[in-house]
Parts: C-alpha cells; sequence; structure tokens
C-alpha cells in the first residue's frame, strides 16, 4: 500500500491510528498486538502470499538472537553465523537468483533461462533490520528485547517498505514510554511532517515526467542531444532526491503520529560540499547500517591505508547491489567508491598542503561539483541498461560534440547566426516526446532552488523536535503550527487525496529495493 | 514548542475548505457546453423527445451505446404490432443516471428492456462521460445530488475540465468539432443508422483488436454498486406498474470467454436477475458474435448485425409483451 494512495489515505491510516489512539494506554500487550497486526495488512495488501515469508523471518531471527542470549561459550557465535547465512540466503534467493544465473550464463555463454521469482517487497530493509539486531545481541548480550516488541520494531509499518532502517536501541525503549500513544503533539506533528513529504512526493512525480521521457526514449533507440541528456539527468536527480525525501518525511510523520520518534534519514545531500559529506547525507540509516556493519567488520580504517580504500570500495559495491540485482546498480556503487576514495585523497592533500577551503565560494563549488558527480552516478542508477547509461554519458558529456534539440531551437537568428557557427549540432529528437522544453527547464530551475535554498523539513518544524536526534545546523525559517499552517496543510491534504482519487499513485523508487 | 490544538483543528477545516472550493468550482460552471458532452446531449434529447411523442404502453429499450447500437426498435416494432423506442445512449453515464433517464420517462403500463454493459456489474466505474455531462447539461440532477455525492465529484473532477467549464463560462466556446457520424444518425425509433457495414471505418478501430475483455477478469461475486441501483430500480417499476426484462449485451466472441471465469461472471448476473424475479431473455452466449459483425468498438454491432441479433431476441421478447393496443 503506497502511502499516497487512495486506500492508505482514506481507509488505512485514519483506522490505524484512531484505534490506537483509543485503546487505553494500560493495555500495552493490545496496542502493540494492534499496530503489528495493522503492520502485517499493510504488508499484505501487497501480496498475501509473502506475510508468511515476514513472519517466517521474524520467528527465525527471534530463535536465533533468544539462542544467542541464552547459551554460553562458543554458541553466540555460531548462531550469529546461522542468522546471518539464513538471512543473506533468504534475500540472496529472492532478490540476486536471476541475477546470478545470468551472470553465469554469460561466463559460460549458455542460456540458463530465468526463475520465476518475485521480489518481495521491503526484503531487504527487514533483512538489514534484523541483521542489525543479531549482531548487537551478539555484540552484546545484555541486548533483549519481547517477542512482541521485537515484532513491532521490525514491522512497523512507517519503515517496513522503505526504511528508514532503524536499530532496535532506538526503537524498542520508545515502547515503554509514556510518549508512545496518540497525543496532540505527536499527532500534530506527525500530520505536518507526512503532509510534507505529500507535497515532496508532487515534486517527483513532476520531475519524474521528464526523466521518464528521455530514459525511456534512450532505451527505445530515441535520438539524444547533450540538452535532453541533461534535461533527463538532472531531472531524475531531482525526481529521486524529492521522491526519498518525501518517503522520509511520511515514513518520520507517519510513526510520530503513534508517538515513536525515527532517526534522521535524509539531511539534503545535494548541499553537500564533497561525496564523503554527501554519503552522511543521503540516506543516512543507510550508510550507517553499511558504515557499522560492513565498512568496520572488514576493518574500516585501522587496517592501513590501502586497505581503509579497499574497504570502502567494497562497502560501495555492496551498496550498490543492495539497491539493485543489475551491473548498473554494481557500477553505480563501484562510481560512488572511486568518488570516496578520490575525495579520501584530496582530503589528504588539503591537510598536507594545511589549505583551508571553508570560504563560501569554494564551498558553492563543492557543492556544485558534488551534485554534478552524483548526477552523473545516477544515470548508471536509472538506466535500464549499461548500453542507454553509455549513451547517456556520452551525450551528456558531448563525446561527439555538442547537441541540440531540432525542434526546440527553430530556424532563426540565434540558430543560425550564432549557434551553428560555434559548432553546435542539431538533431532531431521528436521520440523523446519532451514537449514544451521552457517548461522543463523552468521545473527544473525551481526544484533546483528548491534543494539548494531552502531549509528541509526537519530544520523547519526542528523547535517541535520532529527526530530522534537533535537537529544540529540552524535554519533561517521555521514554521509555526498555528491556524494558518494548519489551513494550508489541511487544503493541501485535500488537492493530494484528489489526486490519489483520480489517478494511481506513481510508487517511490525506494520500494523497489 | 508543543504543538496547539488550534493548528490540530484547522487542518480538517482546511480540509473542508478544499472540498467546498472544489464544490463551488462545479457551481460557477453549471451549464457549460462543453464539446466533448455535446454528443451524448444531443443522443439523449433525441432520444426523449422520440420516447415523448410515442404513447403508452412502449418498449424502451434501455442501455448504454450498446443497446444504442445492437437492438433495432423498429424491427421490434414491426414484427410484434408493439410500439418500441431506443432508448439507450452511451454506458459512461453511469447505471444511476441511465436509470434515473428511464424513470424519467417510463409510463405506467409500460415496458423496459435492459440490456447493460457487463462493466455495469463491476466496480471501478469511470466517470468521466458522467461528470462531464451533468456539470455541462444536467444541473438539475447535479442540485439535486446528496453533499456527499457532490464532494465525491468535486474530488474526482479533473482541473482540466474546470478550467474548460470556466473558459466556456467566461465566454471562450470550445471550437465545436465535426460530429461523430452517428451523432444525429438516428431514425424515428431512437435506432442508430449510420452504423452500416459499408460506414465502417477503416481500418478498425484498435478496441477491436484489443478484444473485450471485461468478462475475462470475471466480475464481483457480491452485491456492488450496479446491483444496488438495479434493486432500486426494480422496486421503482414495481411500484409504477412498469415492466421490467433484460438481455445480455452483444459483445466480440472470444474464446476465452468459455472459460470458467467468464461463465461463472455471466451466470452471476443471470442468476441476479432472476433473483429479483426479471425475465432474462436470450443467453449471453447468443449475444457474443464475431468481431466481423461489430462496427467500431466492441460492444458496438453493425446494422446489419443488429438486425439479425434483434430478429433472434423478438421471439423470446413476444411473450412478455401485452397485446398490441
Amino acid at each position: 500500500m503506497l502511502f499516497s494512495s487512495w486506500n492508505f489515505l482514506v481507509y488505512f491510516l485514519p483506522a490505524t491510528v484512531l484505534v490506537f489512539a483509543l485503546i487505553p494506554f494500560r493495555w500495552e500487550i493490545i496496542r502493540k498486538t494492534w499496530l503489528i497486526a495493522a503492520s502485517f495488512v499493510f504488508y499484505g495488501y501487497w501480496k498475501l502470499e509473502y506475510v508468511p515469508l515476514l513472519a517466517g523471518s521474524i520467528l527465525a531471527n527471534y530463535a536465533v538472537a533468544e539462542g544467542m542470549v541464552r547459551a554460553s561459550a562458543r554458541w553466540p557465535r555460531l548462531l550469529l553465523t546461522l542468522g546471518l547465512v539464513l538471512n543473506l540466503l533468504l534475500l540472496g534467493y529472492f532478490k540476486y537468483t536471476n541475477f546470478a544465473v545470468n551472470f553465469l550464463g554469460w561466463i559460460t555463454q549458455s542460456n540458463l533461462g530465468n526463475f520465476n521469482i518475485i521480489l518481495p517487497l521491503a526484503i531487504s530493509f527487514f533483512t538489514f533490520t534484523q541483521i542489525s539486531y543479531l549482531v548487537d545481541v551478539y555484540r552484546d548480550r545484555t541486548v533483549h528485547a519481547r517477542f512482541l516488541d521485537y515484532t513491532l520494531f521490525v514491522v512497523l509499518f512507517p519503515h517496513l517498505i522503505a526504511g528508514p532502517i532503524v536499530r532496535h536501541w532506538e526503537i524498542i525503549p520508545q515502547f515503554a514510554t509514556r510518549e508512545f500513544h496518540v497525543s496532540r503533539d505527536n499527532f500534530g506533528l506527525g500530520m505536518a511532517l507526512f503532509l510534507f513529504g505529500l507535497i515532496k512526493k508532487y515534486l517527483a512525480d513532476t520531475a519524474a515526467l521528464y526523466a521518464d521521457c528521455v530514459y525511456n526514449g534512450a532505451a527505445h533507440g530515441a535520438v539524444l542531444s547533450t540538452f535532453d541528456s541533461w534535461i533527463g539527468t538532472l531531472a531524475f536527480a531531482l525526481q529521486i532526491y524529492f521522491d526519498f525525501s518525501s518517503y522520509s518525511d511520511m515514513a518520520i510523520g507517519l510513526a510520530r503520529m503513534l508517538g515513536i520518534k525515527f532517526p534522521f534519514n535524509f539531511d539534503s545531500p545535494y548541499r553537500a560540499t564533497s561525496i564523503i559529506v554527501f554519503w552522511e547525507r543521503w540516506h543516512r540509516t543507510l550508510t550507517r547500517f553499511l558504515r557499522e556493519y560492513v565498512y568496520y567488520t572488514l576493518g574500516g580504517n585501522r587496517c592501513g591505508h590501502v586497505r581503509q580504500m579497499f574497504n570502502i570500495m567494497a562497502t560501495m559495491l555492496l551498496s550498490g547491489l543492495w539497491h539493485g540485482a543489475g551491473w548498473t546498480f554494481v557500477l553505480w556503487g563501484a562510481l560512488h567508491g572511486v568518488y570516496i576514495i578520490i575525495n579520501h585523497q584530496w582530503r589528504l592533500l588539503l591537510a598536507r598542503l594545511k589549505w583551508s577551503l571553508e570560504h563560501w565560494a569554494w564551498r558553492a563549488a563543492g557543492v556544485l561539483f558534488t551534485f554534478f558527480l552524483v548526477s552523473l552516478a545516477w544515470t548508471f542508477f536509472r538506466a535500464p541498461r549499461i548500453d542507454v547509461a553509455e549513451k547517456m554519458l556520452s551525450s551528456l558529456l558531448a563525446l561527439h560534440g555538442v547537441s541540440l534539440p531540432d525542434q526546440w531551437f527553430a530556424h532563426g537568428a540565434l540558430r543560425d547566426n550564432l549557434l551553428v557557427p560555434l559548432g553546435f549540432q542539431f538533431v532531431p529528437t521528436q521520440a523523446l516526446n519532451i514537449k514544451h522544453y521552457e517548461n522543463a527547464l523552468a521545473n527544473i530551475a525551481i526544484l533546483l532552488l528548491v534543494c539548494w535554498g531552502m531549509p528541509n523539513t526537519q530544520q523547519i518544524l526542528s523547535r517541535y523536535h520532529p527526530i530522534l536526534e537533535p537537529v544540529t545546523r540552524p535554519s533561517w525559517f521555521h514554521l509555526k503550527l498555528g491556524v494558518g499552517t494548519g489551513l494550508v496543510l489541511g487544503f493541501i491534504f485535500y488537492l493530494v487525496l484528489r489526486n490519489a482519487y483520480a489517478s494511481e499513485p506513481s510508487p517511490f523508487i525506494y520500494f523497489n529495493f | 514548542m508543543s504543538v496547539p490544538w488550534r493548528f490540530i483543528l484547522a487542518l480538517p477545516c482546511g480540509f473542508l475548505l478544499g472540498v467546498g472550493f472544489f464544490v463551488a468550482m462545479l457551481y460557477t460552471q453549471l451549464g457549460a457546453d462543453t464539446q466533448s458532452s455535446r454528443w451524448t446531449y444531443e443522443i439523449v434529447q433525441k432520444k426523449q423527445a422520440i420516447a415523448a411523442k410515442v404513447s403508452s404502453p412502449r418498449l424502451l429499450l434501455v442501455g448504454g451505446s450498446s443497446g444504442l447500437f445492437g437492438l433495432d426498435a423498429r424491427i421490434i416494432e414491426e414484427e410484434t404490432g408493439y410500439r418500441a423506442v431506443n432508448f439507450s445512449s452511451h454506458a459512461g453515464l453511469g447505471l444511476d443516471y441511465i436509470l434515473y433517464l428511464a424513470e424519467k420517462t417510463a409510463r405506467p403500463g409500460d415496458t423496459i428492456l435492459l440490456s447493460l454493459e457487463y462493466e455495469f456489474f463491476e466496480s471501478g466505474f469511470s466517470y468521466d462521460v458522467y461528470d462531464d455531462y451533468l456539470l455541462a447539461h444536467d444541473p438539475v440532477y447535479f442540485r439535486q445530488l446528496s453533499w456527499l455525492e457532490k464532494a465525491q465529484m468535486a474530488t474526482r473532477v479533473s482541473f482540466t475540465r474546470i478550467q474548460r467549464g470556466w473558459s466556456i463560462k467566461r465566454g471562450k466556446p470550445e471550437k465545436t468539432r465535426p460530429h461523430a457520424p452517428y451523432a444525429d444518425a438516428l431514425n424515428d425509433y431512437g435506432d442508430e443508422i449510420n452504423n452500416a457495414v459499408a460506414n465502417r471505418p477503416t481500418p478498425p478501430p484498435r478496441d477491436l483488436e484489443r478484444m473485450a475483455d471485461p468478462l475475462l477478469q470475471g466480475l464481483p461475486s457480491g452485491p456492488n454498486d450496479g446491483a444496488a441501483a438495479l434493486k432500486a430500480f426494480f422496486a421503482w417499476a414495481k411500484a409504477n406498474h412498469v415492466t421490467v426484462l433484460a438481455t445480455f449485451p452483444n459483445i466480440i466472441y472470444h474464446p476465452e470467454y468459455d472459460q470458467a471465469n467468464a461463465r461463472q461472471a455471466v451466470e452471476a448476473i443471470t442468476d441476479f436477475y432472476k433473483s429479483q424475479g426479471i425475465p432474462v431473455l436470450g443467453t449471453a452466449r447468443a449475444a457474443m458474435l464475431p468481431a466481423d459483425q461489430f462496427f467500431n468498438t466492441y460492444y458496438h454491432l453493425t446494422k446489419e448485425a443488429a438486425e439479425v441479433r434483434t430478429r433472434r431476441l423478438v421471439p423470446e421478447l413476444r411473450p412478455y409483451l401485452p397485446p398490441a393496443p
């Protein structure tokens, strides 16, 4: 069930929150059971057949964790290995079987066919959540959650499908606090966050129109101009930014309605001045997971400089594979690995030369350059095949000369007297179906301004403590939740509902992972 | 900082403001004659005029365009001597509105033969044609809708449609496109007459290729909106001494229709009519005809095929018609 769908907004959410609010606070077990049941309904709405898979995964992981708590001597290590293997096998089977079979087929130059395996929704997320729990229990045997708490921690619907990848010590203790209920503060702030998320989803869908035109056109052999490639690349960079930002806001808001605070997940990453900072801000909870459970486990920066670079590359390759079972995702991860390694070398060089790049102009240049690199890398992320990514990149970087769409730059003084003499080529790009280039440019410019000029939702609402950790960077703008804000947000909610009524909402990009 | 109550209370107020704003938008453009609704309007107007001229008792053929194209009132009248009017118009108007028009037109002693498209028994009806038509041509019906229905309509009518209505109201009528060839091609019985094989569009539209698939997906087995509307209509008919009969719409035959889910869907419809005491004329299978007998969509028969189909229906119809006056 999508957060922006009619059924979620009109039936599921009101019913879940209302019943939860009505169950007396002292009926702890019933309150938790209700949320667990609602979360399973939320999950099962997509495909009922996979509910037992989720339930089985929870049971098995809890059993392994309990085993580790109760066992002595060498058993915990064995149990942890067993738990990790089980989780990775499950993930591997559903997500990577076809990828592996295709790869084997390519190596052996034979057609091994494809298995009809449907990727269960959210499997990457609930598997990672549970792996982190197992590892934490192994590291600290005093960690112990009751089964009901553990189940609720894993299936809680706001984070079940696409994160944030929460940790048990962040969430489970909150189930025992007085804050865990639908209070005025929780509901009001949760609604505000959720509605901000819905607005951002609309922005993401606007950008998607242009990204889809260009990438789908490129995949079907349409001619691309340099100009179109940049429109498609920027549009996708903005689409995924607003899409994931919107999802994160909605997830944080939904959890907050129920009295649960989630960690910060999306911290204006396009304002990062370097790739390292970008990864500290984009999908922060995934970065944290990879850093703590993969990068540190591989040795982090404790085993020498060369080994550290290897660890970075291995972690980023894994990150790429986690996002999708395909070579385009592997290349995306590898590219980011290279970026981060170069970024580390650059930092070392700056430190050695004792240069400081804190001046606003350097910082602005850093933001622009980081955005440029990230956008280039998104090409692999979005392209359905490597050849499409190659085509996009070759056009983006004008490897065959700078070209412009023929139908937009019609014959005239500008074209004939300036652009043609300067060596610009004109290519027919009607097949891309971008009808109004002016609108595309205006939309991209507005969305870029929002990315770079507006504070993020958590900053805007920082006075109300929307997330688990304090919002560190102050903002020039704070929103006061009063009558005016309520009226505007309520009105916007109706507009979103209209949209959900009239058309199928588009899924979140991260729902695919 | 705490979230004040006034913020929480302002949220639903803002929501209601949104509903009110869009309902008001609909009110401001009532009667704006959109080009897209004009054909349907003209058909309905002509049919009402034809029906008004014919004295009761009459046979009214009621349904969407499947009945308009696929049944022939002239032949029924010639064969039975019983006055008949083809009152079918456009399935996009929705079952509620089609039945409303029938109720408005029928008089005591009349007989109504329902030939309803399969989509009326499914959920997920598309309201585009209905909304467009109502706002443009039936403000009276719009005004008598409940506030909930008005709010629903305000929620589903697209911005584009609202914008069009506004423009027309501001004195910028839409450019009139040439009528569909069948828009005003009705005979004195309300039958479509421009759907002869010779007039069939070439190449045939994609609809014909795509197959009619409402039956393939199966229909909901439980009661749905269509069933509820029909039950109310049957009760009205009984109270007003109007006899109701039912038959199946003509549809392009596909071998898949012999499969279980399609057969079950048809049986569910037959059972429903029978449970309400409505005689069902003919079988669904008899109304499934080869693609070459269709005009431009999977529900629209050619004139020639409609005549054959109607002649086959007449013997089944005759026992239910009172002696010719």
